[in-house]
């Protein structure tokens, strides 16, 4: 997709609204952690992965299995450490304005990590 | 979003989900708004249209509770549904924002 917020918006819906089309398999709790996920990494990889530069694309891959939801993310950039970002976090208040997207992912129970334009997510215990 | 004033409270609705693709217009438009009115003690910002929220969403609430509370204001979010909730607990944001909730 082109790299702005409405195509994440879209994007999203467009895999939640599957998702909870077998309701018996995703649960409403798990369809809203996954969208709220998937926005974070769409909207990283748009924001800071592609500088916001609208011909620059993003690439979205989710496997589900039993075990655990794989979420692989690929943009145009130079890439981050998902890790630095909680370190950052870690010392701030819970009233700080940014820096709560990565964070958050890790709150979900999600592992992350980030090669170049690659940002993988992955969830286990489905 | 629809933002209308009654007596001492200024009432936002947010009628998308709230994400990046809107929140930009909602900061800009609700700056706007508070520009020409002073007359309100509360600002409520119901989101029972809401079904999706994310950091940036996130983000124009608390940047909206900071600036209400530097002017004295009080801020109160109505129609939060379970899913929201679980974001804002895991945030540890439940305990800030006087919540009503969506059920």
């Amino acid at each position: 997709m082109k790299s702005n917020f409405e195509n994440v918006d879209n994007v999203v819906l467009e895999i939640t609204k599957k998702l909870s089309e077998v309701e018996r398999f995703f649960p409403r709790e798990f369809i809203s952690m996954l969208d709220f996920v998937l926005r974070e990494l769409l909207n990283n990889a748009v924001e800071h992965g592609n500088n916001m530069e609208e011909d620059r694309l993003v690439k979205l891959s989710l496997e589900i299995t039993n075990e655990e939801l794989i979420v692989d993310i690929y943009d145009e950039g130079k890439g981050y450490n998902p890790k630095k970002s909680l370190e950052k976090t870690e010392n701030d208040d819970n009233f700080r304005v940014r820096n709560r997207g990565i964070l958050s992912i890790y709150g979900f129970g999600f592992e992350i990590d980030a090669d170049g334009g690659h940002t993988r997510a992955i969830y286990r215990n489905v | 979003m629809d933002i209308v004033t009654r007596e001492n409270t200024i009432y936002c609705n947010i009628n998308t989900n709230l994400v990046a693709s809107y929140t930009k217009g909602y900061i800009e438009q609700l700056k706007k708004y508070l520009e020409n009115d002073e007359n309100y003690e509360v600002l409520q910002i119901d989101l029972s249209q809401t079904e999706s929220i994310d950091s940036m969403g996130i983000t124009f609430l608390i940047s909206t509770y900071k600036t209400m509370s530097a002017r004295g204001k009080a801020v109160k979010l109505t129609g939060v549904s379970e899913a929201m909730l679980r974001i804002f607990k895991m945030m540890k944001l439940d305990e800030v924002f006087k919540l009503k909730l969506n059920y």
